[in-house]
């Protein structure tokens, strides 16, 4: 099992440990030395920026508020934008020889598959501060910057308060009749048919691992295939399925369904059989403002930024040290998805398993949905 | 001038060689007007092309190897997908005519002032982002969208129909999207047909039926033709329509060049399905120059 699995347990047990402090005289000495090794070292117009890419959308506009800005402030640079769509756009740049981003958030599986492809510069741990990160989040090439989850969710006006409250459910179309919606990638729908097919959360990476229950995965994803109105392509278009009632009963991400719930639909979901990921940070090879580029992770990652972009959006903080700076009340912790109670029913995905096969996992999946 | 004048054989030499000289000076200069197009086109799309086209000889090793092209050989999965993007390429082709035809014949029947406003209308989707576009379709067609709600309220029909997310969608919106490709080419030559001539053989006896089909469809076939070259090939590399209206469950070869480039490391993979498809599409237009005489066409 991946060593990131232990992570979340780290981040739980630290929550009510208040006692640790952020050490700022460390850190803003870093800050100047690093400005001054950067004004001395690098040309004159690189130094004062750097490019960030993210998922774009409102997903976006939420870290531009509550990290991009105060870090632009804070070092004094400029943080321009641009939106990423995964790991091409990353492979893209490096085969072009014309690397645009300094600093990109992709999937915890991007980092480490570009991290063994020699495409990610080495983070230099002496501008970055990781006081609060557990150990499992980071990597010599990338860091964890949060942990999100997607959840099944339905809509009240089709079934109240007893909707699907298990993937056993999710495929039992006579007790839970209406359109699905599910992601239209391999990642994810493997596991859930196994936990369909009753696999316990724990061990559904092993169960894959073997010839047999990739087979048992494939055979019951096969089933729920029929039922499947749309296999959606990104998150604003799962909240819009559901939010529009095109679908009844959808896997989508769980920072999505409040925004529903906002515009007046009635929303439930659960968080049994959820699927945990992480998102890091990364600097793509031969990115033009290095030094900016690791100081604007380590703005990104500490304590009180974490705690401002949970606070906003309910994913679960990299920083463990968010619960103990004062921002978040006990109240807004509960809803985070890496809660001790939220966090036991849900699988944490392991980012090695789809690591080389991905391809071939990916094509047998297309096969399957292909009309 | 006097070059039609001069009959004499020293003077006519001369002349020659003047209207030689003239000749090439012409050509030359042309050559230069368009030298700027020729290298613009040489470098933006040969290069490419030819660089990509190379890139698909090489395995993720960075190896030459046929790999690439093995494995669109041998799977079932790139099978179905030309197979797929054949059929919808043909369903949208066969309804834009059917759509494309009539709607041109009766705006040439129009005076010339309504049938520029109508043109408007044919030509402002066109203008619109495809996105746009799209999207306005899915609010149209899905489960509790505008035409499935009215048909309920009519009750007409008790169950939503499922005309998002589908094949139906896709064809449906490609369709929008690639009917002005038909309607401006066809439009174009229907407008330069002489209708004296529909008449003079109305006027000889033959039934208005008749005219029509051996006088009038016949000198708009160019245009036709034209439209169709257009809309199939376009067709082919579709992209956004599918993508978005079929459910994840239709995938044309464009949405499997781009999630090949994805889920592999190397770009070889992906160009070996662009050049099948540029070969593929090469291969249309050269059988259609067969079947309809597309020199015909662009040579008038």
């Amino acid at each position: 099992m991946s060593e990131t699995f232990n992570v979340y347990k780290g981040v739980c047990v630290k929550y009510h440990n208040k006692d640790k402090k952020v050490s700022k005289g460390a850190l803003s000495a870093l800050t100047v030395s690093a400005l001054l090794t950067v004004g001395v070292a690098s040309s004159a117009q690189a130094n004062d920026e750097v490019v960030f890419a993210s998922w774009g959308g409102s997903f976006q506009d939420t870290l531009r508020s509550t990290m991009l800005e105060p870090a632009s402030k804070a070092l004094g640079i400029t943080v321009k934008e641009d939106t990423t769509n995964g790991i091409q756009d990353v492979r893209a740049q490096i085969n072009a020889g014309a690397v645009a981003w300094d600093v990109t958030e992709q999937e915890l599986s991007t980092c480490e598959t570009l991290k063994q492809e020699g495409s990610l510069e080495p983070l230099d741990y002496n501008l970055i501060d990781t006081m609060g990160v557990p150990q499992e989040l980071i990597n010599s090439h990338y860091v964890g910057l949060l942990a999100f989850t997607k959840v099944i969710a339905y809509r009240k006006d089709k079934f109240g308060d007893n909707g699907p409250q298990s993937w056993a459910d999710f495929w039992d179309v006579d007790k839970f009749p209406g359109n699905r919606g599910m992601h239209g990638k391999v990642n994810y729908n493997l596991e859930a048919a196994l936990m369909a097919d009753g696999v316990p959360v724990a061990e559904v990476y092993d169960t894959l691992a073997t010839d047999e229950g990739m087979k048992r995965a494939w055979s019951k994803l096969a089933e729920i295939v029929p039922h499947v109105t749309v296999w959606y392509r990104g998150g604003a278009q799962s909240a819009q399925l559901l939010r529009d009632g095109e679908v009844d009963m959808i896997h989508m991400g769980q920072n999505h369904v409040g925004y529903i719930n906002d515009d007046g639909v009635g929303v439930n979901f659960t968080y049994a059989g959820a699927t945990m990921d992480v998102d890091c940070l990364l600097v793509p090879k031969g990115a033009p403002n290095k030094e900016n580029a690791m100081r604007l992770i380590s703005e990104m990652i500490n304590a009180e930024t974490q705690a401002r972009l949970v606070k906003a959006m309910p994913f679960g903080p990299a920083n463990s040290d968010a619960f103990n700076v004062g921002i978040l009340t006990d109240e807004q912790a509960k809803r985070l998805p890496t809660f001790p109670d939220n966090f036991a029913p849900q699988l944490l995905v392991d980012p090695k398993f789809y690591i080389g096969q991905l391809g071939e996992l990916t094509e047998e999946f297309d096969t399957l949905i292909q009309q | 001038m006097s070059i039609h004048e001069s009959n004499g054989s020293p003077q006519s030499l001369k002349n020659a060689s003047k209207i030689k000289f003239e000749e090439r000076r012409e050509s030359l200069t042309f050559l230069g007007l368009s030298l700027p197009a020729i290298l613009a086109i040489l470098i933006v799309v040969f290069l490419p092309i030819i660089w990509l086209s190379s890139l698909s000889f090489y395995n993720a090793a960075g190896e030459l190897s046929m790999e690439n092209y093995a494995r669109i050989y041998e799977s079932a999965l790139y099978r179905r997908t030309f197979v797929v993007t054949f059929q919808i390429s043909i369903a949208v082709t066969l309804i834009c005519v059917l759509l494309g035809y009539p709607l041109c014949y009766w705006l040439t029947k129009l005076p010339d002032r309504t049938a520029s406003i109508l043109m408007i209308f044919v030509l402002v989707p066109f203008w619109t982002s495809i996105l746009v576009r799209t999207y306005a379709w899915l609010v149209l067609l899905q489960r509790n969208g505008i035409i499935n709600s009215s048909l309920m309220s009519l009750g007409i029909i008790d169950e939503p129909l499922q005309l998002a997310h589908n094949l139906t969608g896709s064809i449906i919106g490609m369709v929008h999207v690639m009917l002005p490709f038909l309607v401006l080419p066809l439009y174009a030559t229907m407008r330069s047909i002489d209708t004296d001539l529909v008449r003079a053989a109305v006027g000889l006896g033959s039934s208005p039926r008749e005219a029509f089909w051996r006088v009038f469809f016949p000198m708009s076939r160019p245009g036709l033709f034209a439209g169709i070259v257009l809309v199939f090939i376009l067709s082919l590399g579709f992209y956004v329509t599918p993508a978005l209206m079929g459910g994840g469950r239709v995938q044309m070869l464009a949405q499997r060049i781009e999630s090949t480039i994805t889920i592999y490391s190397n770009w070889g993979a992906a160009s070996a399905l662009g050049v099948v498809l540029l070969l593929l599409a090469l291969v249309m237009i050269w059988l259609m120059h067969r079947v309809f005489g597309l020199d015909k066409l662009f040579m008038r």
